[in-house]
């Protein structure tokens, strides 16, 4: 893709810098790991990780104890409230922690630009998007905050789960992390540094 | 075929027809209502009052596990208050009390709030416009059109969606976009609902 197939960059002159990549199913894992990170700190903090999955582990295993571990009289049967805990807090650990990556890759398959290219381009007043689905052409206002990792930037889109990911190797030279982490810090007032990478591959 | 033009259409003779509204308060919520009932979630009132007595009845069962546990000593009995007392103060703040702020917040939040929101619709694409934004979405973009008694909601990805009121039409009336929508997007529904609040 060139920066002149943009329909809504009149003048390629205008773009400060851009960038594409092809949305694999691996990307889009990482992009969601991105995304994740940016969102709540035990996605992006080791310390923070231990603390809240190592809380619902353990409130899992007590649950357990209680409900089949505790001796009760006979004929009692097991403890609801240990059922109810070992249920709730499994049911969140899935939710949150083991069944993530498998309900990702199951998204990616109905997902519509599913191994499509994407490019972005950006202005001094518009950030500007393209994909076989649609172009479109937004002020920065449109931005909720943009999070910085290692390998990518994400851009938080003021709509519902709204987000994209831009990660370092679609970038297009001389436009490279440094330069877009400057111009995203002088359009979007929630800046966040996460000092991780998105790709598991490169953390 | 209308002689309607927009420039933005790649040949403007193709232009089908076109909206424009100003998006206030009533039609955010409007577009907001309509997402909910096209995601068979109606939002009035009355439905959302079983939902509202159901988050009290959660506190109430929190409560409950209080008093077992401070009157008993039967302290695994806040597991009750942890996990159904907590949540439901979450959901009657959700579907209840804390409803008008949030949607308040959301409104100023939204970047095209107050803002005039043109749409041109071609044999191929959606055009939309304002002052902030241009976007041109192929058809394919929208695997499913809701139509209401007050307007189309063109459904995206991800609980997004692209509102129509059909006060706002110009060069086509609702009927003749109802036939248009329909062949060219796969999931058409009617719900004999209306979106927009009666002020």
């Amino acid at each position: 893709m060139e920066l002149r197939d943009f329909p809504f960059l009149d003048d390629p002159a205008r773009a400060i810098g851009w960038g594409s990549y092809r949305l694999t199913e691996d990307e889009f894992v990482v992009a969601n790991r991105a995304a994740r990170m940016a969102m709540a700190p035990w996605y992006r903090s080791r310390p923070w990780a231990i603390v809240f999955f190592g809380f619902w582990h353990a409130t899992f295993l007590f649950g357990l104890y209680l409900a089949f571990l505790v001796p009760r009289p006979a004929g009692d049967g097991f403890n609801v409230d240990g059922v109810t805990l070992a249920v709730a807090s499994g049911w969140f650990l899935w939710l949150l922690l083991y069944g993530v990556n498998r309900r990702i890759r199951a998204a990616f398959r109905t997902f519509p630009t599913a191994g499509d290219e994407i490019a972005l381009a950006f202005t001094a007043d518009r950030f500007i998007g393209r994909t076989s689905l649609g172009d479109s052409s937004d002020d920065w206002a449109f931005l909720r905050r943009v999070a910085e990792l290692h390998d990518g930037f994400l851009l938080v889109l003021k709509i519902p789960n709204g987000s994209i990911w831009l990660p370092n190797h679609a970038l297009a030279a001389p436009f490279d992390h440094q330069a877009a982490a400057e111009l995203f810090r002088s359009k979007v007032p929630r800046y966040r540094v996460v000092d991780r990478a998105a790709s598991a591959a490169s953390a | 075929m209308t002689d309607v033009s927009d420039p933005r259409a790649d040949d403007a003779t193709a232009v089908v027809g076109t909206a424009s509204y100003w998006h206030h308060e009533a039609e955010f919520l409007a577009a907001r209502r309509a997402m909910n009932i096209a995601r068979g979630r109606p939002d009035g009132f009355w439905w959302r009052l079983p939902m509202i007595l159901f988050a009290h009845f959660l506190i109430l069962l929190g409560l409950l596990g209080v008093g077992i546990a401070a009157r008993k000593g039967e302290w695994s009995a806040l597991v009750l208050t942890a996990f159904f007392g907590l949540p439901g103060l979450v959901f009657a703040y959700r579907w209840g009390y804390g409803r008008c702020r949030r949607l308040r917040k959301e409104f100023a939040d939204n970047p095209t709030a107050g803002l005039k929101i043109d749409l041109t619709f071609t044999p191929d694409r959606l055009l939309t416009h304002s002052s902030r934004s241009d976007d041109s979405y192929r058809w394919a973009a929208f695997p499913a059109v809701v139509e209401l008694r007050d307007g189309f909601l063109l459904m995206a990805w991800a609980r997004t969606g692209v509102w129509i009121p059909k006060h706002a039409l110009k060069g086509i009336d609702a009927p003749g976009l109802a036939a248009f929508l329909r062949s060219k997007v796969a999931r058409y529904r009617v719900a004999r609902r209306t979106a927009r609040i009666s002020e």
